[in-house]
């Protein structure tokens, strides 16, 4: 068996077909986890009794456990649950009904919820406390104060570690093949199996990877040398 | 899709389990140490700007940060023997297991080398300057003075990849190593009571990255500890870049 460089190039043109389901699965657990993790660190941040633990509990342990625990136990357990659930109140829906790929979902959000709410909490704690002093001097209410002074600020912070982390959750996402949900990584697998030619059809997954990374990262430090045009009387 | 939940059999399955944690283990030390020596190696031509070798470990450091784990896994376990076979070398016979371990060193040697060039740009300018004015060689002074406060200093970074490689240990399952993920896939298919087996792995994956952690908190520590203003520490960690997690972590549990 030799390297035929062709068959990187062909492999390639097909990969690109499960690109979008790679990409979704990122955005859409990226975005879910956004929310969980404001979410879970503003509940840290301000102490609320008794959520503050549950909160640091569920950030530990995801933080502890591989990402591919979160995706078995969600998808063996889930559906066993909801199962479970519907039976008991003789409901006619089975978990059988619902696809994969939402499994799939729920438990990349909610590693990623784990991870983006350190992101947010350590950007939202970077930021100088007398910003927040001086919005409730002028007369700005807590939401307002956290959205228009905070906010912007801790996301100029966090911007790195924001990118980190989707780029995390992008190569996380090439987990859901282990639940026969096809993306690049799946992809990869059966033009490797089909054509017998792993090296190539691997090759060409790396490179597609590689490349969506690289343009995530040019575009984020496009973003953060943009943000901190404006930022320069502030924190920095 | 399985059995009835049954409590039971996670604590029938955690002793299973436990016996496989060793070679879980096994996989992250020597992954861990050959991917220090891999970083190492890698770290240096960007240190001392040795000219093509620096563009060179720029790429290398990209490619390993810049793909899955998984896909690196694959792409060794299948193209490895291939290229080798081009220079007459036969590696049929190699359990899969070092394939696992190579991919893993090669991985972690990656984000090692930026933890170390990290660290070792962290550490004052004049600590070297001054250990060349009392006569030190180059190699004496980055030895003696330099490394052992960057090691220091990037100890939090290198306790997350240890903990990060551990968590990345759970994929050698699907090249067929039999380690704890790939001993629970044959629990689940031997008496179908998935859920109960991942709980258990779970478990498992959970107290031994706390132990880790709990440990390089302590090394860290100690090794801090003949520093003469701890209340310094915090301000040169802050030079780091990417280090807002580990630094804060410390600031909470300082107050």
């Amino acid at each position: 068996m030799k390297l035929d460089p062709g068959f990187i190039w062909t492999s390639f043109v097909a990969l690109l077909s499960a690109l979008p389901m790679t990409l979704f699965i990122t955005v859409v657990s990226v975005g879910v986890g956004f929310v969980i993790g404001s979410i879970i660190a503003l509940l840290r941040i301000y102490k609320i009794p008794v959520l503050q633990h549950i909160a640091a509990f569920y950030v530990t342990f995801i933080r502890g456990t591989p990402m591919l625990m979160h995706l078995f136990l969600i998808y063996f357990g889930l559906p066993a649950l909801i199962d479970a659930i519907s039976g008991a109140f003789g409901w006619t829906f089975t978990s059988a009904s619902i696809p994969i790929l939402v499994f799939v979902l729920i438990s990349f959000s909610i590693t990623a919820g784990a991870y983006l709410s350190e992101v947010i909490r350590s950007g939202i704690l970077a930021v100088d406390k007398g910003q927040l002093e001086a919005a409730y001097a002028i007369g700005m209410k807590t939401p307002q104060a956290l959205w228009r002074i905070v906010l912007p600020q801790a996301f100029a912070v966090s911007l790195p570690n924001l990118s980190n982390s989707l780029i995390g959750m992008l190569h996380g996402s090439s987990l859901a093949f282990t639940v026969t949900a096809v993306e690049i990584f799946a992809k990869a697998n059966i033009v490797a199996t089909t054509n017998w030619k792993y090296f190539e059809a691997f090759i060409a997954a790396a490179l597609l990877y590689w490349g969506i990374t690289v343009l995530i990262e040019k575009g984020v430090s496009i973003l953060e040398k943009r943000i901190n045009v404006y930022n320069r009387g502030g924190v920095a | 899709m399985g059995r009835r939940f049954e409590f039971v059999y996670i604590l029938d399955f955690i002793p299973k389990l436990l016996g496989y944690l060793q070679i879980t283990l096994f996989i992250v030390a020597a992954s861990v140490v050959l991917g220090l020596v891999v970083g190492l190696i890698v770290a240096l031509p960007r240190m001392y700007n040795i000219p093509v070798l620096k563009r060179l470990s720029v790429i290398y450091v990209s490619f390993f940060r810049g793909t899955p784990i998984l896909i690196q896994l694959f792409l060794i376990y299948y193209g490895l023997p291939e290229l080798l076979k081009g220079i007459s070398i036969d590696v049929s016979k190699v359990p899969v297991l070092a394939f696992v371990i190579f991919t893993y060193a090669l991985h972690s040697g990656a984000f090692i080398s930026e933890a170390i060039r990290a660290a070792v740009g962290a550490v004052d300018r004049g600590q070297v300057e001054a250990a060349y004015a009392i006569g030190m060689s180059g190699f004496e002074a980055f030895t003696r003075i330099v490394l052992p406060q960057a090691v220091a200093i990037s100890l939090p970074v290198f306790a997350n990849v240890v903990i990060a490689n551990l968590k990345d240990t759970s994929l050698a399952f699907t090249l067929g190593a039999m380690e704890m993920t790939g001993k629970s896939q044959t629990l689940g298919l031997t008496t179908q009571h998935f859920i109960e087996v991942y709980i258990s792995l779970s478990l498992i994956y959970f107290v031994v990255s706390v132990i880790l952690e709990r440990l390089f908190q302590l090394a860290e520590r100690r090794m801090l500890r003949y520093q003469p203003e701890l209340a310094s520490t915090p301000s040169r960690k802050r030079q780091l870049p990417r280090l807002l997690l580990p630094q804060f972590k410390k600031g909470g549990e300082q107050a």
